[in-house]
């Protein structure tokens, strides 16, 4: 399947008629991509499209791939009887509340790993690595408890507390990175000339860095966003994010397969839009930074 | 961990040159301190608080439902490893993390190498393609599967009878079935992942050394063995250390499209912990269940970054 004995892949088609060994080689590669294409687009495609299917359409065989009248009611529903923005809310103060925090406190911490000599720096870095190496439902029991004896359970502010364990790893170590490929030479001229170390910081270095603190709060936010175990175990009735209220519906025998799939669209759809305009930053910041693009 | 080297020495670079942070020497050492703690204060709290609490509740009888507490030693301990269920879910676990990270790592290799052989438009489009199932939202997942995989009107199921003429298996209403319909969820969702990383490393292995390899006539796989697969190795590394770090930790698609079954055939110790917690509210098997995997996971990653000299 590899072309490399092509000369020139972008003219392919003219090279495989003449050749009809890299033909076949190229409709192979095309065709192999293809499928793997439509395995990884089509479980999305489906979701959307039955979204906007009338109700009979969806339950009658055989499905309609692409021509129906698409219908909004199931959107309507969604949000007018089931009250779903309300969980949508609730995920969304949930997850930018925590990404907020997490830069305020975050992005100095990781200035200070990242520029100033901190005793066994190196060991601190990596221990708040390692938090995020930790299976959340192994602490998530003594927390449940204690968040259950001071009144943060069922609560979006105990929620948030806890998704702190998502987000500030992931900023510190993604905006350590970018701290750390930033000169040292500009914030040392401007102390030179009489700036402090703090101002240094506020007026050289984050806003140098601003691209890459963006990118690291949008992409703790996608993780935010998506988490569903954390709030199984910390919330219920109207704190509930709009996984958890996903998951509940799906449980009764007659599922309303319409509505989930408005319901699973309009969750997935902040996050889609968010790592497409993100997409250089993207693996970086899933890997925390450990592999550069 | 990576770069650090990189890291220790630019902040030794800081320390040479004295004369220079001399005059706002004090204020850099309190603020240093104060730049890292509350982002390690919160931290420990998350981390470390219930990590030795959870060390103290696995030594007691702790009914999350009651205020009652007796001191058991290892009883806990004891009692999982004995435990049938345990067991199970631990076999539960290696087969799902086994089969499901190793055909992730194969499929992920191949789509990469996929990826680097494409030219023009055609890169930045399956590049945006692959992005997709690795950022959808877990449960999101779990539901365009159900859907698809559903009995009455799964579109999956439609395609086998009519275009492959086959009966369409229980999908998960058997043991063995149930397994291999959640590892191909997140094989579905996770090798994307691993195709952007090993993609990552792919793109900085200079083209001459293809080069020199075509001038010397080098067979296909010779060039594959000796000239990529060195190249990425470290990049497959932090590959397998991220999928098998997420992986023990599996629960969404488990929990919504098998809930575990059928019986316990997909209870990965993650979904047999939170039922232990928050099902029977036995919270001293709970926490040490919670320290028997945290203890797996963090030395199983942590040995892979120590084999492969990240740290």
């Amino acid at each position: 399947m590899s072309t490399r004995n092509l000369p020139d892949i972008g003219s392919a088609v003219t090279f495989a008629t003449e050749n009809p060994r890299a033909a076949l080689a190229t409709a192979i590669k095309y065709g192999a991509g293809i499928i793997v294409a439509i395995w990884m687009l089509f479980p999305i495609y489906w979701m959307v499209t039955v979204s906007i299917q009338p109700q009979e359409v969806i339950m009658n065989w055989p499905p309609r791939f692409l021509f129906f009248t698409p219908v909004l009611e199931h959107y309507v529903t969604l949000f007018t009887e089931q009250n779903f923005g309300r969980y949508l809310f609730n995920s969304f103060v949930v997850a930018a509340g925590a990404v907020l925090i997490s830069v305020i406190i975050g992005v100095p911490a990781a200035y200070s790993l990242s520029r100033m000599d901190v005793y066994g720096g190196h060991h601190i870095g990596f221990w708040i690595l390692s938090t995020r190496m930790i299976p959340p439902l192994s602490i998530m029991v003594p927390l449940f408890i204690f968040f259950s004896d001071v009144g943060l359970d069922r609560s979006l502010l105990g929620l948030m507390i806890v998704h702190f364990l998502i987000t500030l790893p992931m900023i510190i170590w993604i905006v350590k990175g970018f701290i750390d490929e930033l000169p040292q030479s500009l914030e040392e001229s401007a102390m030179v000339d009489g700036c402090n170390r703090i101002q240094a910081f506020r007026e050289i270095v984050v806003p140098l860095v601003m691209p890459g603190i963006a990118a690291a709060g949008f992409i703790s936010f996608i993780f935010s966003w998506n988490n569903f175990l954390l709030a199984l175990v910390l919330t219920g009735g109207d704190t509930r994010t709009a996984p958890l209220v996903i998951q509940s519906s799906m449980g009764y025998l007659s599922i309303n397969w319409g509505m989930l799939g408005a319901a699973g669209t309009v969750t997935v759809l902040p996050v889609v839009l968010i790592s497409l305009a993100l997409r250089n930053h993207l693996v970086e910041g899933l890997t925390m930074g450990a592999v550069k693009q | 961990m990576l770069g650090t080297k990189y890291v220790r020495s630019r902040l030794d670079r800081v320390g040479s040159r004295e004369p220079l942070l001399n005059r706002i020497d004090i204020s850099d050492r309190t603020l240093k301190w104060l730049f890292l703690l509350p982002s390690v204060a919160i931290l420990a709290f998350l981390a470390i608080y219930p990590f030795i609490q959870g060390i103290w509740m696995s030594f007691h009888e702790w009914p999350l439902a009651a205020d009652t507490r007796t001191w058991v030693g290892l009883a806990n301990y004891e009692a999982l490893v004995e435990s049938e269920r345990f067991l199970g879910s631990a076999r539960a676990t290696v087969v799902f993390t086994g089969v499901s990270v190793t055909l992730e790592l194969i499929l992920g290799v191949a789509l990469a190498l996929y990826l680097r052989s494409l030219t023009g438009n055609w890169r930045p489009i399956f590049r945006t393609i692959f992005i997709l199932p690795m950022v959808m939202t877990p449960i999101a997942t779990g539901l365009m599967w159900r859907l698809l995989l559903n009995g009455q009107i799964g579109v999956v199921n439609w395609m086998i009878i009519n275009f492959l003429g086959m009966t369409p298996p229980s999908w998960t209403s058997s043991p063995t079935v149930a397994m291999a319909t959640v590892i191909m969820i997140d094989i579905w969702q996770w090798t994307p992942l691993i195709v952007m990383i090993v993609y990552a490393g792919l793109l900085s292995i200079p083209e001459t050394m293809y080069e020199a390899a075509r001038v010397d006539g080098a067979p296909k796989l010779a060039v594959f063995r000796h000239i990529t697969l060195p190249q990425i190795k470290y990049m497959i590394g932090i590959a397998v250390v991220f999928r098998l770090m997420r992986s023990f930790r599996s629960f969404d698609i488990i929990w919504l499209v098998t809930n575990g079954g059928p019986g316990t055939a997909t209870e990965i110790l993650n979904i047999y912990l939170y039922r232990v917690a928050f099902v029977n509210l036995q919270g001293g098997e709970a926490a040490a269940l919670g320290i028997i995997l945290l203890v797996v996971t963090i030395a199983i990653t942590m040995g892979i970054i120590r084999g492969l000299g990240m740290q």
